[in-house]
């Protein structure tokens, strides 16, 4: 089962926080600068797979017992956003991997070249988008036409003209500008990393 | 009055860069306000900023009404924005959450797909035990809704389900099997990943399910799917070996097929944590399958992608355990990953290198690590440039490569983190003491990686294990930590090749010596940085004080006075080899007794004293009891001394010595002291041996060791205050003085009169001794100027010596053998070059001093009292920290899923009418109550005689109501513990109704049903033994 998904920015402020399980607030904001913290200091070069944070980690007596905990976490870094997901040992670590970048670009169809201030304005879309692809910690779907597909009808439905999307001009006004890259590309390789269809999902 | 919108509170933060505290509160402020406002629209917006802040950590737990209202709008925008709030921040303990069940109700038979769709995703976060109940029959029905989107949906939110309330899983499961063969892909995803983590709970359930897996494992072109069939399988296999027959084929298909990494990873960690591997071992399939898995993995760690080298670890890991040999077969691109730049990548390599270490490699890897471990600095790395390079030819025909030669990159290694270098030497430690050495291929090789180690212990990690603290926080702080110093680690593992590895005891010793020698240059002040290793440096120091290479000097490092501010446990080891030392210095009575001889001694002996005076007063007991022990004894010793007239070759001697040509040094030197530590030989001993030894009828734990102890010590006490021998006393003082010299060795028969005098005169007679010393020309003990020039002088000397570090020159200089002992072997020396001083060395063989040796056997002494029993108890001492890798508890691991109710939930209840009594648990409840009543009037009439048309009312209602509680029962008990205090209630009321009916229902029921009867009857019985 997947445990968390959350998405924050290069300083450590969240974008995106999911918890599949309930946990209070403080403790989530407790494991999100963890995370962070761990993650910060990795090189572009190290593996994607953190080690757990100290919140997460064991007693020795749990250990034994229970094989429902946390046990994987896994990140990719895209411009300015960390998108993390963590896991217990019953999901792939690969395949998992390759479920962030789908999340990713399936926010990049839906917003068009996605940047971090898309999904400042927009989080309520990044949550829909979430829940189109992992449902209370089970993934649902992972086919990015179809995801992209519920969403857009479900804006429909709302007939609000899409309120929520800033319009260009706004978005330009905004305080601090664009100083992100326009469009988020995964270090170096751009949307053809692990994730890339030939690569692991061939099956498709 | 205007309303902010998300976006304006968004732009609003951005604005306030600085002070977005009080941003934040204001506004949070202004959404309690707007949130209670009748307008929806403010209600809603009210609510999306909510959302917001809390993803800052701004609870809104306050709020859930309102979410509960925004939820149950009409719109579907604004139901949206109350789903996702109350997906949020509703939590089991929400009250609004029992409202929730109609709007859920309502929501889940919504004709808009979307709508649905919210409500089932919602209810994924925020079902509760009774939201579960009274929407199960809901959801069941949507696993057949003739959308494929809802259908995926309702079938994944079923786990959730289960998890609350598991009696679901039973009515549920048939349509969960069915969704096996859906015709849409994803919702066959979707139930292969909940049958996944039913799986997990209960294994056992779904073996039934396998032949379907099976089918779809071998047509399924979903890797996703493909992925979950095989973790699934993984959790079957162990109930079902013949399963792994079955899936060898198919999963070795795939694994020869597939292009996707991920699955090919799964498949081979399937195989692996399934236990295929394991039960097909020895067969010749199962060499084939491990080989084809190992052949893959390895292609992971030459592919260059951190990731996949990073799992490839973690499965070859899982694989030493049964296929070593095959992993050891990849040592090669194993040990490269050692020296990744990726920290975690070096951990997990690590890891594995620990379980697949072998003696051939040891050294090879050890060597790899200490290149690791060394500091980088500019000039170091030209250095050791060079150093390796003039080594390297050296060593071409060396016995063993200790280092590596590596390329670029390890050197421009960054500076690593204290904590990994921490992690580094522990693994090191772990894996050369592996199985009581069994690996190790040279001890003395060994003996110079630990030096070397202490070297590069990092610096205190934790700021609380100051020496400054006391004897309990010091203690404290270190099991609390549940780790051992890391320095002490090392000083363990010296201890430990010391005591075990007789061949190398030598070497061991003169390593601690070197550690005591150089322990106030060596080690930071501060504390930290391996300074703990002391306390097993001294201890052998004493311990094995005969094969010290200059015991005088060692005693002089020992009694340094700034020792005295060493850890508090460090300081207690010290004093307790001191004397040791000391009587070794001192014993050997076939020097002769000479005014030399005795100047030397009862110099050395005054030091002593003086050492243990500063320490007496100590603040940590144990370190006072020791020095106060000890204390006396020297002070006896010295008064032997000064009694015992040295030999006089032409030197005149004053009064009665002049007599007799010969004198033997002070039998206290000779006998008395030497006998305090010469009993046995210590051997190790296995941690549990002590509960093996049983415990004598006789002991008596309370019956005081010395009736008169405190009549003695009051008249100690006594005596002191008098001063010399007082007629008074006399008596006390013969007790006192049988108390202390019943050893029949004593020598200094009167000292118990003067021991405080002996004090009060100590000053007196060091000058005496010093003068002494000044004239002999003895140049060991001097004045402290004096001291600090020999000091220079013996570092000077050091340099030269190639068991001091930091010298570069030449090796293997002999040195004069300082004790005389025929035993003394300078070719056994090893000649070894330990390049610390600077930090740039590593521990090198030198291939021109020995040749090389094909591995000699070592003996390597085994735990004493590890016999019949040992199992796992047999630990190494040494090894015993590093095993207990205790960490710091934090009670409840904060992101865990709790389904305990689901662990050994099983199907194998009747099915049938589950659903039905469901329904009837309410009605139940009411009739109870209504028939209690009637029951307990039933219950009296039963005494009278005529029962017949008294029972005819209730039989139509009772056995029925008691057939369903005894099902109700039933499935409640199964059910989580919440429900547990209910149950109890109707027992009871089953109870008295069952007292009631017992003796007189049963045969009114004769009429009704047979079946009604027999569960009457069964209930009757049951309720009956509960109330009895």
């Amino acid at each position: 089962m997947i445990n968390a998904v959350l998405v924050f920015n290069n300083t450590g402020q969240p974008r995106l926080t999911k918890f599949y399980s309930q946990i209070d607030v403080n403790l989530q904001q407790r494991l999100i600068s963890e995370i962070f913290t761990l993650v910060a200091n990795r090189p572009a070069s190290a593996c994607n797979f953190l080690p757990l944070p100290p919140l997460l980690q064991k007693t020795s007596s749990e250990a034994l017992s229970d094989t429902d905990q946390p046990t994987r976490i896994i990140y990719r870094h895209y411009a300015t956003l960390y998108f993390i997901i963590i896991a217990d040992d019953l999901e792939s670590e690969l395949g998992l991997l390759d479920l962030i970048q789908v999340f990713v670009e399936c926010l990049d169809r839906i917003f068009e070249n996605v940047c971090e201030l898309d999904l400042i304005f927009n989080f309520e879309t990044l949550h829909q988008v979430l829940a189109e692809m992992i449902q209370g910690g089970g993934v649902v779907e992972v086919d990015r036409a179809t995801i992209v597909e519920s969403v857009r009808k479900a804006a429909k439905v709302t007939k609000r003209p899409q309120a929520s999307l800033p319009d260009s001009a706004t978005r330009s006004a905004s305080p601090s500008g664009r100083s992100t890259p326009s469009h988020m590309a995964h270090r170096g390789s751009g949307v053809t990393g692990i994730g890339s269809n030939d690569f692991v999902w061939s099956g498709r | 009055m205007f309303e902010k919108s998300l976006y304006d509170l968004i732009r609003g933060l951005r604005a306030h860069k600085g002070n977005e505290k009080a941003y934040i509160t204001q506004s949070l402020q202004e959404c309690r306000n707007e949130a209670r406002s009748n307008d929806m629209d403010i209600k809603c917006a009210a609510i999306l900023k909510l959302i917001y802040l809390e993803m800052f950590g701004h609870s809104m737990s306050w709020a859930s009404f309102h979410v509960l209202e925004v939820m149950s709008s009409q719109k579907f925008v604004q139901k949206r924005v109350g789903y996702l709030a109350a997906v949020q921040s509703f939590r089991l303990d929400t009250d609004v959450l029992m409202l929730a069940t109609n709007l859920l109700k309502k929501d889940l038979s919504s004709p808009n797909q979307f709508e649905l769709s919210l409500a089932i995703n919602g209810l994924s976060h925020i079902v509760s035990p009774s939201l579960a109940r009274d929407l199960t029959p809901d959801l069941i029905a949507k696993m057949n809704h003739s959308n494929p989107y809802i259908r995926k949906k309702a079938v994944l939110v079923m786990y959730k389900i289960f998890l609350q309330f598991p009696e679901a899983l039973r009515t549920s499961f048939p349509r969960l099997r069915e969704r096996l063969e859906d015709n849409d892909e994803t919702v066959v995803s979707a139930t292969v990943n909940v049958i996944c983590e039913l799986s997990r709970k209960n294994p056992k359930n779904y073996l039934p399910l396998a032949p379907q897996l099976f089918n779809l494992l071998t047509t399924s072109k979903n890797n996703w799917m493909t992925i979950k069939i095989i973790k699934l399988f993984a959790s079957l296999t162990p109930l079902e070996p013949r399963l792994v027959k079955k899936l060898v084929p198919p999963i070795s298909n795939i694994i020869k097929t597939t292009t996707a990494m991920s699955l090919l990873y799964e498949c081979i960690n399937g195989l692996i944590s399934g236990g295929l591997l394991t039960h097909l071992a020895g067969t010749s399939d199962g060499e084939d399958l491990a080989i084809l898995c190992v052949g893959k993995l390895r292609g992971f760690l030459v592919e260059g992608d951190s990731n996949l080298k990073y799992v490839a670890l973690l499965a070859l890991t899982k694989m030493t355990k049964t296929h070593g040999y095959l992993v050891a077969a990849e040592k090669d691109v194993i040990l490269e990953c050692i020296d990744d730049e990726d920290v975690s990548i070096r951990l997990r390599a690590l890891e594995l290198v620990v379980g697949m270490v072998d003696a051939e490699i040891l050294q090879q890897v050890v060597g790899r690590l200490l290149r690791q471990l060394r500091p980088v600095s500019s000039d170091d790395i030209d250095t050791s440039g060079k150093d390796y390079d003039a080594n390297e030819e050296d060593e071409e025909n060396g016995e063993v490569e200790l280092v590596k030669r590596t390329q670029g990159p390890a050197k421009q290694a960054v500076s690593l983190p204290d904590d990994y270098k921490d992690g580094v030497i522990r693994r090191i430690l772990e894996m050369c003491s592996k199985d009581t050495y069994a690996n190790m291929p040279d001890f003395e090789w060994y003996i110079d990686v630990l030096v070397q180690l202490v070297r590069y212990c990092p610096g205190e990690i934790k700021a609380s294990g100051g020496q400054s603290l006391d004897d309990e926080d010091f203690e404290e702080a270190y099991t609390a930590g549940g780790k051992v110093d890391v320095g002490e680690e090392i000083g363990r593992e010296l201890r430990n090749v010391a005591v075990r590895v007789k061949t190398v005891r030598r070497q061991a010793t003169e390593a601690a010596e070197l550690l005591i020698g150089r322990s106030s240059t060596m080690f930071p002040v501060s504390g930290g940085g391996g300074k703990r290793v002391l306390l097993a440096a001294a201890w052998i120091v004493g311990e094995y004080a005969e094969h010290l290479r200059n015991p005088n000097e060692t005693i002089d490092s020992l009694l340094q006075s700034s020792n005295a501010s060493l850890a508090a446990d460090v300081v207690s080891t010290y004093v307790q080899a001191i004397p040791k030392v000391y009587s070794y210095l001192t014993s050997n009575d076939s020097i002769a007794w000479t005014l030399e001889r005795k100047t030397t001694v009862s110099f050395l002996t005054n030091r002593v004293v003086e050492f243990l005076e500063t320490l007496s007063s100590s603040p940590h007991l144990e370190v006072q009891e020791r020095a106060v022990g000890f204390l006396e004894i020297f002070r006896l010793a010295k008064e032997a001394i000064a009694e015992q007239p040295a030999n006089t070759n032409g030197v005149p001697d004053e009064g009665e010595g002049g007599m007799q040509e010969e004198y033997d040094p002070p039998l206290i030197l000779t006998q008395a002291i030497p006998s305090l530590f010469h009993g046995f030989e210590l051997n190790p001993v296995a941690p549990r041996a002590q509960r093996k030894v049983p415990i004598p009828d006789t002991l008596d734990l309370d019956g005081p060791i010395n009736p008169q102890l405190a009549f003695l010590l009051s008249s100690a006490d006594y005596d002191a205050s008098v001063g010399d021998v007082d007629p008074t006393v006399v008596a006390a003082d013969q007790e006192f003085e049988k108390f202390y010299y019943q050893k029949p060795v004593v020598v200094v028969e009167t000292a118990a009169q003067r021991i405080d005098r002996a004090a009060q005169s100590a000053a007196g007679g060091e000058k005496h001794g010093m003068t002494g010393s000044y004239q002999s020309g003895e140049d060991t003990y001097l004045d402290p100027d004096i001291v600090a020039r020999r000091k220079a002088e013996r570092r000077e000397r050091n340099k030269d010596d190639p068991f001091y570090i930091g010298s570069t020159g030449a090796s293997g200089r002999t040195t004069p053998n300082p004790l005389g002992g025929e035993h003394f072997d300078i070719d056994s020396i090893p000649i070894m070059k330990l390049d610390l001083g600077d930090g740039v060395g590593l521990v090198k063989g030198e291939g021109n001093v020995r040749a090389p040796v094909p591995r000699v056997k070592v003996e390597i002494a085994g735990d004493e009292g590890d016999g019949m029993d040992d199992g796992d108890d047999g630990e190494p001492v040494g090894v015993g920290g590093l095993k207990a890798k205790g960490k710091k508890g934090k009670g409840k691991n904060i992101l865990n899923v709790d389904s305990s109710n689901l662990v050994g939930f099983s199907l194998e209840e009747p099915e049938e009418d589950l659903l039905a009594q469901e329904e009837d648990v309410a009605k139940a409840k009411k009739e109870v109550e209504r028939l209690r009543g009637e029951i307990a009037r039933a219950a009296e009439r039963v005494r009278v005689p005529t029962v017949q048309p008294i029972v005819e009312v209730p039989p139509q209602a009772q056995p029925t109501e008691v057939a369903k509680k005894k099902k109700k029962k039933k499935a409640v008990e199964e059910g989580d513990d919440g429900e547990k205090k209910k149950v109890k209630k109707k027992k009871k009321k089953e109870g008295e109704q069952g007292t009631g009916d017992q003796a007189e229902s049963i045969p009114v029921v004769k009429k009704k049903k047979k079946k009604r009867r027999s569960s009457t009857a069964e209930a009757g019985g049951d309720a009956g033994e509960d109330a009895g």
